[in-house]
């Protein structure tokens, strides 16, 4: 009986090395998948993008103005149009938007501001308008 | 002898550890999903843009570059606003017949026909969708920023010139005319006929894509990342325009062109108040004012065409919820999902189990419930 004990426990530290390699490729799959949750946020003017902001990261909220008077808003996890010089202010009646996929056009100052990103749930690919 | 036999418990150990990470590689395969290369543009008055579902950067810029060209050529020909389009060129004619590309020709011919198909449908005898409203669009001119309620002069000289009935056009020649006086508008129809540009921009490839030109909608090929193929499709919420209020899983498949067009009309974007009342910009040719309804939003969902989607839209906003409106969307095997201002949504049957409402404040209701009450 000895001899056999002896066999494994000469190898269990080989398992622990495995094991430890196994939790630590879990854990990392697993931040990956957490990471790729977050929501950044895309200004268009003309169809040319004009700046990219990943909004976990916003700390404090600041405002970027464009051409046509256009204001958007970026605070933690959102971003709005909060002022425009088009005449019906669809845009700014968007609000703030959140999630993955949302969109917010100003036809007349051709602003767009879309999410993108991978949401935990209730991801959509598309929004028809 | 002891020892080879002793090993076994290791190997099993080992074995069982292999196995482990085999089944969490595939686990992490499985789930990573394929990030779409994406483009934007601006077009048609609207905000154009492609995701291609492929690695291939150089193959995805190629495609895109040719599907941005396929909606600057729609408009470039079929645009009432551009001065040197196949359209302005018919709206200057006076009545006489006009040498047009065979593209517009094409599509006008389509449209035409698209509208003559909808008022068969109309138990009314009206129009529900009519691109000789060119001279109505144009009084109210609802986007400009300037609207103001035209005078019922004016409205009535206006409705005197549409007849969907009186536009010719010959593809074959590449001829058109319309009758003096009349003015084309086939803004209805635009972005659905650059959809179909860019879908078969996009068959030169058979990558996986989805293009949406100003909220019309083209789903081409299966989803890359869904178990079935299905694409998710959010339809955007007309009492708060920041997100989606319901879910559609669409699939592909259901087409014999391996793509789907999903269109919307709504009363909820382009308006504007007059003495507190909400004018929006879907015009009855009957009475030559918006549209009175109670649906603020209607999507329709073609496995056909994008100007199929886009005409069937906008003829379901102005029909209602009415039987004539679902013998015509049963016609054209399209779906659609109506949503109306208190709140609920009514949906023909080929869609009703594929859609989720994303707030429970949208309550589901039953389309034979409500021509019912009609």
């Amino acid at each position: 009986m000895k001899p056999k004990y002896a066999v494994i426990k000469k190898h269990s530290s080989d398992i622990i090395i495995i094991a430890v390699i196994l939790a630590a490729a879990l854990i990392l799959s697993l931040v990956s998948h957490r990471k790729s949750g977050n929501v950044t946020a895309t200004v268009l003017q003309n169809g040319e993008t004009v700046c990219t902001v990943e909004l976990s990261k916003v700390s404090e909220g600041y405002s970027v103005e464009l051409d046509g008077g256009v204001k958007i808003r970026f605070i933690k996890n959102a971003a709005g149009f909060i002022e425009s010089g088009c005449p019906d202010k669809t845009c700014v009646k968007s609000g703030m938007l959140t999630k993955p996929g949302d969109t917010a056009v100003c036809v007349p100052t051709k602003t767009v501001l879309k999410l993108t990103g991978k949401a935990v749930n209730g991801e959509v690919d598309i929004i028809s308008y | 002898m002891e020892k080879p036999k002793s090993k076994i418990p290791y190997i099993a150990a080992l074995t069982v550890l292999c196995i482990g990470v085999v089944v969490l590689c595939i686990y992490i395969s499985a789930n990573k999903k394929i990030k779409p290369v994406e483009s934007d543009s601006w077009a048609m008055g609207s905000a154009v843009s492609l995701k291609i579902y492929t690695d291939d950067n150089d193959r995805a810029g190629e495609l895109s570059q040719s599907a941005f060209k396929a909606v600057a050529d729609t408009d470039a020909a079929l645009s009432s606003t551009i001065a040197t389009s196949d359209i302005s060129l018919l709206n200057a004619s006076g009545g006489e017949t006009v040498k047009i590309s065979a593209f517009t020709a094409d599509k006008l011919s389509q449209t035409v026909m698209f509208c003559k198909t909808a008022a068969n449908f109309a138990a009314d005898g009206s129009v529900p969708i009519d691109i000789t409203v060119g001279r109505l669009s144009s009084l109210w001119n609802i986007g400009s920023g300037s609207e103001k309620v035209p005078s019922r002069e004016e409205i009535d000289a206006a409705l005197k010139t549409t007849d969907v009935y009186s536009v010719k056009a010959d593809s074959e020649k590449g001829t058109a005319s319309i009758k003096a006086g009349q003015t084309l508008d086939l803004g209805a129809f635009g972005k659905g006929i650059a959809a179909d540009g860019v879908c078969e921009a996009l068959s030169d490839d058979s990558l996986p894509a989805i293009a949406d030109i100003g909220g019309t909608i083209l789903l081409f090929g299966k989803n890359p990342n869904s178990r079935n193929g299905t694409w998710s499709v959010g339809i955007r919420n007309p009492f708060d325009m920041s997100s989606y209020c319901m879910t559609a899983e669409i699939n592909t498949a259901d087409s014999s062109s391996g793509a789907a067009f999903v269109s919307t009309s709504g009363s909820y974007e382009k308006f504007f108040i007059e003495n507190g009342v909400k004018y929006h910009h879907i015009l009855s040719t009957v009475t030559g004012f918006p549209v009175e309804t109670d649906i603020v939003s209607v999507t329709v969902i073609s496995y056909h065409s994008g100007l199929e989607a886009d005409g069937l839209s906008t003829a379901c906003f102005t029909m209602g919820l009415t039987d004539s409106t679902l013998k015509m969307l049963k016609s054209c095997s399209a779906q659609a999902v109506f949503i109306t201002k208190d709140g609920k949504y009514y949906s023909t049957d080929g869609i009703s189990d594929k859609l989720t409402a994303a707030s429970s404040s949208f309550v589901h209701a039953d389309y034979a419930s409500y021509s019912e009450a009609e």
